[in-house]
């Protein structure tokens, strides 16, 4: 074990704020594509299971241009 | 004319299925390399002899950086396969990648950024592998980019495809960059023609994160070739009696 006790791996040295920080920006980057990405997954799978087209969108509703795919 | 089974392989239904047998078991081994990788990189390895525990930034950047490559590799090479031979399942894992790929790159950097302030004592310099990386960085925007804004289908895949490919002579060019030029930037850390740069302690840890980034990085695509594929079939019977015998219909 490098680190005799939890401040002192908190403050790695004197590197903790650079340490910390990069780690954060790496989990919550990683982190928020895959929730993003598990929950279109979800959405797609409830509106096919609606028997809706997840390509088209209603007239009138709020859209957001979904291209399709070749 | 292709072989029977390849077109069972590549076919959307076949990719749907197979990934779906996939994504548990990466999911498991992701949890023990990130676990592994985590606690020996932060705890277990020693502090560097120069750099003391500022060095621990490697366990995050070395693994973004390696995998922003892989992501655009995988990106051309798709691509190609789908310029070639026109197979769906490839340009799908092609228009995937990207924004993992643009992740990983943008990780990459912002880490590097953080570590070469205390090391180098500067956010940022025009080095060759800097520079070259954030030339990735704007061709996976580029490709994101062109994609959405060519009206037809069709159209804006052959072209964002033929991007992707051309675009894939930067990879050799960041990773041969701290080679060619004389650059800031350290060299190769982990090689196949020579013995690595990091004692045991420290590599070992480092194999485990590029792994667990790897296993992020299949697991994201599937899941979001999942998604694709169930856009572009929704209609289609298959997708029907596989809900249905889910229990979602």
């Amino acid at each position: 074990m490098s680190f005799d006790t939890v401040i002192r791996f908190i403050q790695m040295g004197g590197y903790g704020a650079y340490v910390w920080s990069a780690y954060g920006i790496a989990f919550f980057a990683l982190s928020f594509h895959f929730i993003y990405a598990r929950r279109q997954f979800q959405k797609v799978q409830q509106a096919v299971s609606m028997g809706k087209n997840p390509m088209h969108h209603p007239k009138g509703a709020r859209t957001v241009v979904i291209k399709e795919l070749p | 004319m292709m072989p029977q089974w390849i077109h069972k392989w590549t076919s959307l239904r076949f990719f749907y299925a197979f990934s779906g047998r996939c994504l548990p078991w990466f999911a498991g081994f992701l949890v023990v390399f990130l676990g592994y990788g985590l606690v020996g990189g932060l705890v277990l390895s020693p502090p560097d002899y120069q750099q003391g525990d500022g060095f621990r930034i490697i366990y995050v950047h070395v693994p973004s950086a390696f995998l922003s490559l892989f992501a655009y590799m995988v990106m051309a090479g798709a691509s190609a396969v789908y310029l070639v031979w026109r197979i769906k399942i490839a340009y799908i894992a092609a228009y995937v990648s990207a924004p993992i790929g643009a992740t990983f790159t943008a990780v990459a950097l912002l880490t590097g950024a953080i570590w070469g302030k205390p090391m180098w004592g500067a956010w940022w310099v025009w080095d060759a592998r800097l520079t070259s990386e954030l030339i990735l960085l704007f061709l996976y925007f580029a490709y994101m980019t062109l994609r959405a804004s060519v009206p037809q289908a069709d159209k804006a895949s052959k072209i964002s495809s033929i991007l992707a490919v051309v675009g894939a002579v930067n990879i050799p060019i960041i990773h041969y960059s701290v080679a060619w030029w004389n650059t800031l930037h350290q060299g190769a850390t982990l090689s196949r023609f020579a013995k690595p740069a990091l004692d045991t302690s420290m590599l070992w840890p480092l194999l485990a994160m590029i792994i667990a980034f790897m296993l992020y990085f299949w697991i994201e695509v599937f899941v979001r070739s999942r998604t694709c594929i169930l856009k572009k079939e929704s209609q289609t019977q298959w997708v029907k009696t596989m809900l249905c015998q889910r229990g979602v219909l």
